[in-house]
């Protein structure tokens, strides 16, 4: 299993140090289009908030698994974690507030200690949406987490799993050995309590992110792909596909260097999103 | 080191607009149908595309449908399955006019 950057101390694990790269090179010779200048040609600068609609809450970086595109660096060798104080926080400003979602995300979120008490609390305090952000694999990592799929269905949480591909030899590349196998073991209890099947109210849905330096296709033939895919190898259920973008920081802005990918990608996904930006 | 190919210009692709622009703004229009969803999929274009660019050995349209075929969830069996079909085809297309060369050696020899 490899180490987070901040366990090996490396340039990336600095926040300033990923904004340097960020801003100089390839944007530093004008050629390519800034989301600033875009903005401001559609008349949209500055960005201003309408509402607040979703609460998302990094509960820490502490997981198991160690995805070599991790956008917060996160892994076993992470010890930084939300503390309950904060979380009460979080508690006040929802029940003040008329935010309809809360999402909790990590790390593996449910190895926070506090984290059963803290979605507990948000489900008491009659928050309409609860969204837990599962890597599947926790669920099957040891047996004081076997019960999950339990604890969701009884606080009415709505899971969503990352899952970047149907076959072992992708998801694995990216996640770590075995990670396909043990997801598959999470997604068949989350089906065994009523997650994902037709008209049981527990919705599960998948993310898909590319495995690469690429972006993500049609998200609707994603979603037939894995729906057949998943029903006929493993006989699993699910809602939806939602396809993600990797964003180019922290480890998957190492790998982009790395591998020498930094420039294409960086210019590709840049065309895409100013194409899409003018396409409204 | 100089060589005949640079993967830079793919990108200037839209460039031959510059000396023609009629004619590549027909080309750039209908390519651009072609490649949308019909009675095919856009991924099985995006693999017959993928194919056809091991048949031309043409290596912009290599890297372009390398990248949007995984980009389309293809896995990498079905990306070699469909090279194997363009090879197969190449194959057989060289010895099935082993036919001819035998239609033509039976008539000359005694």
């Amino acid at each position: 299993m490899i180490k987070s950057l901040h366990a090996r101390h490396h340039q990336l694990a600095n926040q300033e140090r990923q904004r340097d790269i960020l801003d100089n090179g390839i944007f530093q010779s004008g050629q390519l289009p800034t989301f600033r200048n875009k903005i401001e040609a559609l008349g949209h600068y500055p960005l201003k908030p309408s509402q607040i609609e979703i609460f998302q809450v990094n509960v820490g970086y502490m997981c198991n698994q160690v995805c070599k595109h991790c956008h917060v660096d996160a892994g076993p060798d992470r010890q930084e974690i939300m503390t309950r104080e904060t979380m009460q926080l979080c508690l006040d400003i929802l029940k003040g507030t008329k935010i309809k979602t809360l999402d909790i995300t990590g790390g593996a979120p449910e190895m926070n200690p506090d984290f059963r008490w803290f979605v507990s609390e948000a489900h008491a305090a009659g928050v309409s949406e609860i969204i837990i952000r599962s890597n599947l694999t926790i669920i099957t990592a040891n047996p004081k987490y076997h019960d999950l799929p339990e604890f969701f269905k009884d606080n009415h949480v709505r899971v969503c799993s990352s899952l970047p591909f149907y076959n072992a030899g992708k998801t694995d590349r990216q996640r770590g050995d075995s990670v396909l196998e043990k997801s598959i073991q999470g997604l068949r209890m989350l089906n065994n309590v009523g997650y994902g099947k037709q008209d049981s109210g527990l919705v599960l849905d998948l993310v898909y992110n590319p495995i690469g330096a690429f972006l993500p296709g049609n998200q609707e033939q994603l979603q037939r792909d894995f729906k057949k895919e998943l029903k006929e190898h493993f006989d699993i259920d699910f809602n939806n596909l939602f396809t993600i973008t990797n964003i180019p920081i922290s480890r998957f802005l190492d790998f982009l260097l790395e591998s020498g990918n930094y420039e294409d990608y960086m210019e590709k996904l840049i065309t895409h999103l100013i194409h899409q930006l003018s396409a409204g | 080191m100089e060589t005949y190919y640079n993967p830079a210009d793919l990108k200037k692709f839209g460039t031959i607009g510059e000396w023609e622009g009629n004619l590549a703004k027909k080309f750039f229009d209908w390519y651009g149908d072609v490649f949308k969803e019909g009675d095919l999929t856009a991924r099985e274009k995006s693999l017959i595309a993928l194919a056809v660019a091991h048949t031309i050995q043409c290596p912009y349209c290599i890297d372009a449908y390398t990248q949007d075929t995984l980009e389309k969830g293809v896995t990498e069996k079905g990306m070699m399955e469909a090279i194997h079909v363009a090879a197969a085809i190449r194959g057989g297309s060289s010895l099935v006019h082993g036919v001819q060369m035998m239609n033509k050696a039976k008539k000359i020899s005694m």
